[in-house]
């Protein structure tokens, strides 16, 4: 019966589900968070949201989209708006140079890019260790973030990002 | 885990199924119903029924099948009424067809839980409760009336005790028997679907519409392709060289084929996406009973031609439209049953849908009523009343032009607003959505006889073509459908009226003019403007609108499709999406309908003619600059850096283009890298210096290459200036070209 079949597995990954969550490191909730920087300040948001990285080509700007909008590329054949962080986060300005690179961030309903200055790479963090933010942070900011990791990395919170009534356009 | 997860999404998967089928089941029912309704043949009432009892026989399986008791016991309420109606046990009353509908609503409300997030909080409890108490209220009607009625009474006593065996008999099958008929049906499935397999597959439609939007991309191969092949004429023209004529003869060749093969691809496959009106009609006449009995109208609906195949998009997107137009039938068009005896007409009025299809590729939708037709006068007063119409533009106005006010924002028929329509607003919509989907509407009305709404539309999606501008340093794509002409005028033809620069047409019409960029809010860059004698205007057209725009430069007409800009930018005002065009370009495509309105919204858009002419003061001296770059990246980086500092800038993909280019326009500067294929910086400099006209333009060459040999070579080929790209900025590179220009 395919029933049984079904059980015994189901048992099966029950039980080494288990084992692994026994073997597993002091990491309360170990997390690999793609690290990134704009300007000076670091960032990290979650990578199961970020799926891929690439170099800035050719921008087209879309008149009357907001100003954090940068404007769409093409990229596998797919339009994806770029955001420009610093605009959004109302940080100081600077021209995008051929060395910028934008993070493609997505959920189930929504994707863009997201401008970054440089990746530093893809670190396991221990989530259980952000703090929150101090209250003199930038409100614009502050509203998509999880907080701060202990070294200054800044936690973005990347379903707000994805989900914000400012950022979808409709 | 695993097992855990996979058993999730099988479920999913499962629910997603049953959701599909669950609404097809739903919407035949709901035809059922209206079908009984106008039907009264006992025969084809039998087959209605027949086909009813199925539908939910079939529902209440699915449903147990994934685990939906509520539904499932709706369906069986459902199932054992229409087994009563079968046998004639019960008849169909006015009173148990209103229950029902009621019981319709709830099932819809229940399969669209399950998909939506907002959650509407309904209960089948009462309505199975509801349907129970009037079947039984039936049955003792028909046992009362029955009864006496026949003429042999033993009979219709024995008739009586049957109705009850079988009908206990029928509850018992429904409760008990229920895992039995249960395998019964999924047998039936199983069989119907291998019939089916034997003549089609089943693939979804998500999939199809993948494939489709994927072979829609190569008619980018298209344009690039006759991109490429200019770009060879060109070089052809100057350079008059045999190899070079043979191979631009055999691409011309290739060019014709893949047309052809992409087009044909192209259309294949949209074909198969075609699917028919019933699909969207199978709603309508219940929303027409629910209305009409909303508002107390007597309306038979009537539709011809369902079978018409449309593209599957077209037709999603005259759901809304299509609703909209018949609920102002019923409540703008037919008249009160009252009313209607009064005029003399019949009292129940007529909606009648004609769908047919065109020898060209085009589907014609007429909606008609025989109600009261549209009252010219309201139409006019409403306009005045909103300030679409000046009272003293009125009096003048033909019939078709007033009815042609319908279509404006603002303007209703209707004096006094009703929850579903008078606000005006509907009609402005419905015509802007059918103009996107590239068709039209028309109307015809007569007082007291009633209107007509005739919908053109192309059978699938049409390619769309676009006129390429620029404006303001950016370029933007025209759908060429808007586009009245394009004219090159003399600044002194612009005048003033009031505050607004208009042109006189040749016609004798006035036009106002304003700069596209303007209304697009592009931002202004006063070096950039390049204000010569001669200015480019468009002339667009929208709902009888039109408006001239002035733009810098018409580039050239393209083909293309247009794709939005993606879930993050689901809207942008003026902007209907993007195409693609040569080498991958992506250029935003206006949306011209909005357009048009934004203009006249904001009436500053209108540029003054003085300050046109006043730009004449401004530097006339603004500089053009070529930059030659292969990569893409640098390229347009170095294109915003140096239109940012106020440059009007041209861009060559490698020395030979940048070359072709210097034959037929006049530069003040050129700005190249230096390893580019075909032609290098230092040929290039060296061909530029040996060309008598631009032997003295300077030439900036921008590289990786760090070398002091290179440096060397640069300055012996004769380049003025030599930048290297690691310690490259913005300024520098500025800086430099200031020095020359």
């Amino acid at each position: 019966m395919v029933k049984s079949d079904r059980e015994i597995l189901k048992e099966r990954a029950v039980r080494n589900a288990l084992i692994i969550k026994e073997s597993g490191g002091s990491m309360a909730e170990p997390a690999d968070t793609l690290e990134f920087t704009l300007l000076k300040q670091r960032f990290a948001i979650e990578s199961r949201y970020a799926s891929e990285v690439h170099f800035i080509r050719e921008i087209t700007p879309i008149p009357g989209a907001p100003s954090f909008v940068s404007g769409v590329i093409i990229h596998r054949g797919r339009i994806v708006s770029l955001i420009n962080l610093r605009t959004l986060f109302k940080m100081k300005e600077r021209g995008l140079t051929e060395l910028n690179k934008f993070i493609i961030i997505s959920n189930k309903d929504n994707y863009f890019g997201i401008i970054a200055d440089s990746i530093t790479g893809i670190l396991k963090k221990d989530l259980a260790e952000i703090m929150p933010p101090p209250d003199t942070i930038e409100q614009h900011l502050s509203a998509y973030i999880t907080g701060i990791f202990p070294d200054g990395v800044i936690m973005l919170d990347a379903e707000k990002l994805l989900t914000s009534q400012e950022i979808i356009i409709k | 885990m695993l097992n855990n997860y996979d058993n999730d999404s099988f479920l999913k998967e499962l629910l997603n199924d049953f959701r599909v089928e669950s609404i097809e089941h739903y919407e035949s029912i709901v035809k059922g119903l209206l079908d009984l309704e106008k039907n009264d043949t006992a025969i084809k009432r039998q087959d209605i029924i027949e086909r009813v009892y199925r539908d939910t026989h079939s529902l209440k399986g699915a449903a147990r099948a994934v685990n939906l008791p509520e539904i499932e016991r709706l369906c069986s309420t459902l199932e054992s009424i229409f087994g009563y109606l079968k046998k004639g046990e019960i008849t169909l009353s006015s009173q148990l067809l209103d229950i029902l509908h009621k019981a319709l609503d709830v099932l819809k409300i229940l399969i669209d839980n399950l998909s939506d997030n907002k959650q509407i909080k309904v209960s089948a409890n009462s309505t199975i409760k509801n349907l129970e108490y009037i079947v039984k209220l039936s049955l003792q009607q028909n046992k009362s009336t029955t009864g006496p009625e026949t003429k042999n009474s033993s009979r219709g006593n024995q008739q009586e005790s049957l109705h009850q065996e079988s009908s206990e008999s029928e509850v018992t099958d429904i409760n008990g028997g229920s895992e039995n008929s249960g395998e019964k049906e999924v047998e039936i499935h199983d069989r119907e679907i291998e019939k089916h397999d034997l003549y089609s597959v089943r693939i979804p439609t998500g999939h199809l519409h993948q494939i489709l939007s994927e072979s829609e991309d190569f008619i980018a191969i298209k344009t690039t392709l006759d991109y490429y092949r200019r770009c060879l004429e060109n070089i052809h023209v100057k350079h008059k060289d045999e190899e070079l004529y043979n191979l631009i003869k055999d691409l011309i060749s290739f060019q014709k084929v893949s047309s052809r093969m992409i087009d044909d691809l192209i259309i294949n496959i949209r074909e198969t996406l075609l699917s028919n009106f019933s699909t969207l009609f199978r709603i309508v006449p219940k929303m027409v009973r629910d209305l009409s009995r909303e508002y107390s109208k007597e309306i038979s609906f009537n539709i011809k031609g369902e079978e018409t195949e449309i593209d599957r998009r077209i037709l999603e997107d005259l759901k809304d439209p299509l609703i909209h137009l018949i609920r102002n039938c019923i409540d703008h068009g037919i008249e009160t049953p009252q009313e209607r005896v009064d005029s003399g007409k019949e009292l129940t009025g007529r909606i009648d849908i004609l769908i047919e299809k065109l020898i060209d590729r085009k589907v014609r939708i007429t909606i008609s009523d025989d109600g009261a037709g549209i009252n010219l006068d309201n139409v006019l007063n409403s306009a005045i009343k909103n300030g679409v119409l000046g009272a003293a533009n009125a009096d003048n106005m033909s019939k078709d032009d007033i009815i042609s006010l319908i279509f404006k924002s603002g303007v209703s028929s209707k004096k006094f607003v009703t929850d579903i329509s008078g606000r005006g607003l509907g009609m402005s919509i419905v015509a802007e959505k059918i103009s996107n989907m590239g068709g039209s509407i028309e109307v015809t009305t007569e007082e007291g006889k009633g209107s007509s709404f005739t919908i053109t539309l192309p059978q699938t999606i049409s390619t769309f073509r676009g006129v390429l501008v620029e404006s303001d340093g950016r370029s933007l794509m025209i759908p060429s459908v808007y586009v009245e002409k394009a004219v090159r005028v003399s600044k002194d033809m612009i005048g003033n009226i009031g505050d607004k620069s208009v042109i006189k047409c040749v016609t004798g019409e006035t036009l106002g003019v304003v700069r596209l960029s303007t209304v697009l809010g592009i931002e202004k860059n006063v070096g950039v403007r390049n204000e010569r004698e001669t200015i480019t205007l468009l002339i667009l057209t929208n709902n009888n609108k039109r408006v001239a725009f002035i733009t810098d430069k018409i580039v050239g007409e393209y083909e293309g499709i247009v794709k939005d800009m993606g879930p993050q930018l689901k809207y942008v005002r003026n902007i209907a999406g993007v195409t693609i065009i040569e080498n991958g370009r992506i250029v935003p495509v206006v949306n011209v309908n909005e357009l048009i309105e934004s203009t006249s919204e904001k009436s500053e858009s209108y540029e003054r003619f003085q300050t046109l002419s006043t730009q004449d003061n401004l530097p006339d001296n603004q500089k053009r600059v070529l930059i030659v770059e292969d990569s893409l990246t640098i390229r347009s980086m170095l294109k915003n850096f140096v239109e940012s500092a106020g440059y009007d800038v041209m861009t060559a993909v490698d020395g030979l283009d940048a070359f072709s280019k210097l034959e037929s326009e006049n530069f003040d500067l050129i700005v190249s890298d230096i390893e580019m294929p075909r032609m290098n910086g230092f040929d290039l400099t060296k061909k530029v210096r040996q060309k008598k006209e631009n032997s003295d333009i300077p030439v900036i060459l921008v590289t990786a290459l760090e070398s002091a040999g290179d440096m060397k070579r640069g300055m012996e080929a004769g380049a003025d200036a030599y930048i290297i790209k690691s310690s490259f900025e913005k300024s520098n590179l500025i800086e430099t070209i200031r020095r020359f220009i």
